[in-house]
């Protein structure tokens, strides 16, 4: 176990589960830990498990680690007293002779972003790994650039830890950084105060001129100013900026602040707002004069821009001088430093270096870590020639690799695949957070610890239990969750680890292969009127189920729960069925109501209409009750009539509209070449860019299924053609026949409306001519069947006055 | 910031808002929480309106100005629609890329017909080509005028841009006008005549109101190359030389057209748009006058024009402040009432709103206002709205002076050589409103600002606003 409490204090991790180890495949993990193959050559039937796992890299160990603590460490990773003495050789050679990291400057870091990276800390669920204080000797061990890449990148470094992944934005791995090193920040008395403002930039929809709350958003910039200005926004519209900063006043006595800003600003000074100056309006200014003592001053200011311009001034005017900026030197931003780490006390004389190079060949490191020009070790023994009573040089021997010696030779059968996902699950951690059979799960403390963000019960705040994973969920979205981050709940903040794609298509197969249960995957039929009762079903006035549930990607109408428009993706339809008719029988506690009293055959029947619903995915028509949050400018197409947009659209014109239909099958006609241009489902559009600032953007579909037509070539006999939009009609029901002139007196009526298929929705284009014949051909592109009648055909021959119907599908 | 802060004293200091109040009142209009009114066209119908918006929406307005409006979407889908106007059964509608005209053919109370009338114009894609109209002439032609871009043309430069254009009533397209820059109004005057305003910029010292007659060039250099287009109707202006003051401007280019009235840049609004003519009365004294409301300032302001050997020139006046946002268009209620449609997206404007609609109610009352000035040989005669005490009436009470701007590629143009006045004789006429004032250095196509500070009504009242600012372009031989 020594070496297991080595790899922890490198790892940063409470205990990384080799004691938890099960005997179930005959080899004992941590003896894989030994990682013995890699020195020592293996003959045929040795348990290739035994050299599973890689090790940490060692380039760049001097932008990482520092001296000190490698030394440290080294001491009890080399077995015996031998590797006490000669830890700081190796740990000079290692590091070289002028480490990085013993080179930095303090890093400013205020109090708030190390306040916010405890919380981090707690809700992301580090605590089911991590002591509820952080990592103990972290902040002997790196410093906040180290710390932070190997939050952002763990595999980079660390390919021994591969459920490290968090996917942390720079942000927030900065934050988790800052907390736990915070060991290291610097003493107020020690460290220089640093001139200027702190200001933090948030994105919000700016709806009114009033003073947002602030608190709890994450900033989409953190940074430091010597003005009061917007430059640290990210956007120039909906933002607010926060501003604090310690003012020094020069002498005791009255001082004037003017505060100026479109659109609203507040200043507090020791707490009290002493400036409002609230409106969405052109750039003006407001006064406030304050008794102040001699000396420090809490400063906060707070600026909300809605639209439009965005300008913020703040001057001041000192008793006995004129009104002007704050001069730098009279603010200091409220950020505490981190300390760098100091320089060690190891070695660095170049024969320290070469006793330690030389004690790395020995140990033949660069047989199991990769590194910059380490030492080529000699041959090992082979595997085969070890005597299991003798020590080993590199690694203290510990019983369990006495017990694999002494296993040599016993052949050991192929892993059966429920053993092989238990390993995994130990292997990756996955039941430091989930439960299954009975097992696991995070502990009590942690589990306190979470955010509640929505009222869900523990189902909206811990990590789901893994009970019969494979029964319930689709191979393809276990592989999605751990290799892509998709995520299904997203109010569960504590964070899933990714893995690499291989790691998680290997698991996901083990759960499809352990879990799966005859006939669950199964899926009902479709038609048009199953999608049409699972619409109403899943709608208010139906089941409801929008209430509780978000429904593509809006907002539900009370708590937050998972999205309806992922479940086909996401569950196999035979759980799928259950769940909804008896959801207590799958999981007992659960908050999801039992809707039928009896599975009867209308009740089964109506799942497997919500089922069909949901197989549109995306793309399903909107239920009745599910509304945009404010301030999107996603356009909704109400259930029972067509919307219009006017846009440019991007590679089309600046000249067209865009058509949505409840049925979430889209089209966007190009008015400057009048032509039917676009096909695509889901979303309709964003409007942002014709309905924000002075607009003008060009727009892409907001959906999936993509289709751009190519130009369709109409011919008239006899005639000149020379084709121009004449406008368009809607019919009772608001769906629009474009005319389009052809030639003179010539007209093409066109008019596109989807229909039910067979499995999905298709567009109908009706095209008639007035006025004489008319042939257009209709070139089709890669992905996109266009059909007349039942057979595919791209020339059309219209005669006057008869409509002929095409069919698109993709 | 020098600018920002005039504007700002101009708001606060000559208009108390309660007197303002006591004459025209703001009313304010209910609108739901989720009609969004960026206004872009009104359309009064009687006991409706219909409101056509920067989203491409038209609302109708059922019982408008009642307490209760019913709100109705009538179409939807247009482009930026920018002027609505009813003629010959249809519902006209100015849109970036074609005017149209739409009906309800099955009267159930939405659009559901929309005739392409004209779209031989293009687009580049770029944000600012808007178009502002469509303004019915006599002959039935349809008058437009079309923005100029700036910046990103991403379907590539096109033609006609910063241009008025007309469409006949068999819908042929004839570019009339060149050399606008940004012309947000447009509208056709008692006397059948189409005017425009303008906005301060690049090639346009400040806003202006100015006549559009086929042919003329109005001094934005933009798109004059499509005057050699065979469709143009304006011949090619020749270079544009930059930097020449206005008279000399005049001088060396024929073709430029100068405007009827300067409207000077924070003295009178900043970004003057929609305008109608007071034909009824319905704003008292101020019968035959023209309204305009600004984009920027929240405020409508007033204009006279008088016809002065054979040109039309005149003056512009403070009026009303404090709407709540920047106006684009205005539009008389047929119970006398102003219509003010608002938006200030995508830039700023004075106000607590983003867009929506307010009216301007009459009260009734007559102010003691500078009512009107007109160009005389030797000077200028003032009307005023009621009775002056004459004895109130001498030089000292007049404060006069002139500048001109310069036309240049720079972004507006200062006030440039101002030049105190001296008023030489105030001589009050025997109606008791009427004062001429004789002046000396009267200079054609200089703005005069004339201000009747000591002037006093009978009773003793200050006048409302006592300033004017007159544009002479040119002076009177009699």
């Amino acid at each position: 176990m020594v070496l297991g409490a080595a790899w922890v204090a490198v790892a940063g991790f409470g205990a990384v589960g080799v004691g938890a180890v099960g005997e179930q495949g005959g080899v004992e993990r941590d003896v894989a830990i030994g990682r013995c193959l890699a020195c020592h050559a293996a003959s045929p039937g040795t348990d290739e498990r035994l050299a599973a796992l890689p090790s940490p890299r060692l380039s760049g160990l001097g932008e990482r680690v520092g001296g000190d603590w490698l030394r440290g460490f080294l001491a009890g990773h080399f077995p015996g007293r031998a590797g006490r003495e000669r830890a700081a050789d190796v740990a000079a050679a290692l590091l070289g002779p002028a480490p990085a990291i013993e080179s930095r400057q303090p890093v400013r870091v205020s109090s708030a972003v190390i306040e916010q990276g405890g919380a981090l800390f707690r809700e992301l669920g580090c605590r089911a790994c991590h002591a509820a204080d952080g990592v103990p000797d972290i902040a002997a061990k790196t410093d906040l650039r180290g710390l932070t890449a190997f939050l952002t990148d763990a595999r980079a470094t660390r390919p021994d830890l591969p459920f490290h992944d968090f996917a942390l934005e720079p942000g927030e791995a900065e934050r988790l950084g800052a907390w736990l090193l915070r060991a290291r920040r610097a003493d107020a008395s020690s460290a220089p105060p640093t001139p200027g403002f702190a200001v933090e930039c948030f994105e919000l929809h700016i709806a009114d001129p009033g003073l947002p709350d602030l608190d709890g958003l994450q900033p989409s910039a953190v940074g430091h100013t010597d003005t009061v200005d917007v430059e640290m926004r990210t956007r120039d519209d909906h933002f607010a900026l926060r501003f604090s900063a310690m003012l020094d006043a020069p002498v005791d006595g009255e001082y004037r602040f003017r505060l100026g800003s479109d659109d609203s600003s507040w200043l507090w000074l020791d707490g009290d707002l002493v400036i409002r100056n609230e409106a969405i309006a052109p750039f003006r200014t407001r006064d406030a004069r304050v008794r102040l003592t001699a000396g420090k001053h809490d400063l906060l200011i707070v600026f909300t821009e809605a639209g439009g311009g965005q300008r913020l001034e703040l001057d001041w005017q000192p008793p006995g001088a004129s009104l002007g900026p704050v001069p730098p030197d009279r603010v200091f931003a409220q950020a505490d430093a981190l300390l760098p780490l100091a320089p060690g006390s190891l070695p660095r004389d170049g024969e320290s270096i070469a006793r330690g190079r030389a004690a790395i060949a020995a140990a033949r490191c660069a047989s199991c870590h990769a590194g910059d020009d380490l030492p080529v070790p000699d041959p090992a023994p082979a595997w085969a020639a070890l005597r299991a009573d003798r020590d080993c040089p590199s690694v203290p021997v510990t019983p369990a690799h006495r017990r694999a010696l002494a296993r040599r030779g016993t052949p050991t059968g192929p892993q059966a695949p429920r053993d092989r996902l238990a390993a995994e699950l130990r292997e990756l951690r996955c039941l430091d957070c989930h439960d299954r059979g009975g097992a696991g799960g995070m502990r009590d403390d942690a589990r306190r610890e979470l955010t509640e963000t929505e009222d869900l019960g523990e189902e909206g705040r811990a990590p789901p239990s893994l009970d019969r994973a494979g029964h319930r969920l689709r191979r393809t979205w276990i592989e999605a969750v751990l290799a892509e981050g998709r995520d299904a709940r997203p109010y569960v903040r504590a964070r899933c680890a990714r893995l690499s794609a291989e790691r998680a298509a290997e698991l996901a197969g083990l759960f499809a292969a352990v879990d799966s249960v005859p006939g669950d995957d199964v899926e009902p039929p479709f038609s048009a009127a199953a999608v049409r009762e699972g619409q109403r079903t899943v709608a208010v006035g139906g089941f409801s189920c929008v209430i509780c549930h978000r429904a593509m990607g809006r907002p539900s109408l009370g708590p937050q729960g998972m999205d309806l428009a992922i479940q086909f993706e996401r569950l196999k339809p035979g759980w799928f069925r259950q769940w909804l008719l008896q959801p207590a029988t799958l999981r007992p506690g659960t908050r999801m109501p039992q809707f039928w009293a009896q599975p009867t055959p209308a009740a089964i029947a109506q799942v497997d209409a919500v089922r069909a619903w949901t197989s549109l995915g995306a793309a399903a028509p909107i239920p009745a009750g599910v509304a945009n949050p404010p301030g999107s400018f996603r356009l909704e197409v109400s259930p029972d009539r067509p919307r219009l947009h006017g846009a440019f659209l991007d590679g089309l014109s600046a000249h067209c509209i865009a058509v949505g239909t409840p049925e979430r099958v889209h089209f966007a006609y190009d008015l400057a070449h009048a032509r039917l241009a676009w096909l695509w489902r889901g979303e309709f559009l964003d409007a942002e860019g014709t309905w924000s600032g002075r607009a003008g953007r060009l727009l892409k579909p907001a959906g999936d299924d993509w289709i751009v037509l190519p130009d369709a070539r109409l011919e008239a006999p006899g005639r000149t053609v020379a084709i121009r939009t004449l406008g368009w009609r809607l019919d009772a029901e608001g769906y629009p026949t474009f005319r389009i002139a052809v030639a003179d007196g010539l007209v093409l009526e066109d008019a596109p409306r989807p229909r039910f298929g067979d499995r999905q929705i298709e567009l109908v284009r009706r095209l008639t001519a007035r006025g004489g014949d008319l042939r257009i051909e209709l070139p089709t592109t890669p992905g996109l069947s266009t059909l007349v009648g039942a057979a595919p055909q791209t020339a059309i021959e219209l005669r006057d006055g008869r409509a002929v119907e095409v069919v698109y599908r993709w | 910031m020098v600018i920002a802060l005039c504007a700002m004293t101009l708001l606060l200091a000559p208009q108390s808002p309660d007197l303002a109040d006591e004459f025209v009142s703001i009313v304010d209009v209910p609108q739901p929480a989720d009609v969004s009114l960026e206004v872009g066209g009104l359309l009064p119908r009687g006991d409706e309106l219909f409101v056509s918006t920067r989203r491409g929406e038209i609302w109708r307005l059922q019982h408008a100005t009642s307490a209760a409006p019913e709100y109705s979407l009538w179409a939807e889908g247009l482009q930026e629609p920018l002027g609505l106007l009813e003629h010959d059964g249809w519902i006209w509608v100015a849109q970036r890329g074609e005017l149209s005209r739409m009906r309800d053919s099955d009267g159930d109370g939405r659009m559901d017909q929309l005739e392409t009338v004209c779209s031989s114009w293009e687009l580049s894609g770029n944000y600012h080509e808007y178009c502002f109209g469509p303004a019915l002439a006599p002959d039935g032609s349809m008058w437009l005028t079309l923005n100029k871009p700036f910046g990103d043309e991403p379907f590539g430069h096109v033609d006609w841009r910063g241009w008025a254009v007309r469409i006949t009533p068999d819908g042929k397209f004839e570019p009339v006008c060149a050399g606008l820059r940004s012309p947000a109004g447009i509208a056709t005057s008692p006397g059948g005549e189409i005017f425009y305003t303008d906005n301060q910029g690049e090639w346009c010292a400040t806003g202006k109101l100015t006549l559009l007659q086929v042919g003329d060039f109005h001094g934005h250099p933009h798109g004059i190359d499509s005057c050699r287009r065979p469709e143009s109707l304006v011949p090619y202006p020749g270079d544009v030389p930059d930097g020449l003051l206005m008279d000399e401007a005049a001088k060396a280019m024929p073709a430029y057209r100068l405007p009827a009235v300067w409207i000077p840049y924070d003295r009178v609004g900043r970004s003057p748009a929609g305008f109608v003519w007071d034909t009824a009365g319905n704003f008292g004294p101020y019968r035959g006058q023209i309204f305009v409301g600004d984009q920027y300032s929240a405020e409508v302001f007033r204009i006279s024009l008088e016809k002065v050997e054979g040109r039309w020139q005149g003056a512009c006046y403070p009026f009303r402040r404090g709407l709540k946002c920047g106006i684009t268009r205005v539009a008389w209620d047929a119970d006398g009432s102003l219509w003010c449609g608002m938006t200030n997206r995508g830039w700023s404007s004075l106000g607590t709103a983003s867009e929506g609609l307010q009216r301007l109610v009459w009260n009734g009352r007559t102010p003691f206002d500078l009512l009107e000035v007109t160009a005389r040989r030797d000077g200028f005669r003032l009307r005023f709205t009621t009775p002056v005490d004459p004895a109130t009436i001498e030089p000292d009470a007049f404060a006069v002076r002139n500048w001109t701007y310069r036309h240049h590629s720079t972004y507006g143009s200062p006030e440039i050589d101002p030049r105190p006045l001296e008023v030489r004789a105030a001589t009050i006429g025997d109606d008791t409103r009427t004062v001429d004032l004789q002046i000396d250095g009267l200079v054609p196509t200089r703005v005069h600002m004339i201000e009747a500070r000591g002037v006093r009504a009978a009773g003793g009242a200050k006048p409302w606003h006592g300033v004017a600012y007159y544009t002479l372009e040119v002076q009177p031989a009699s």
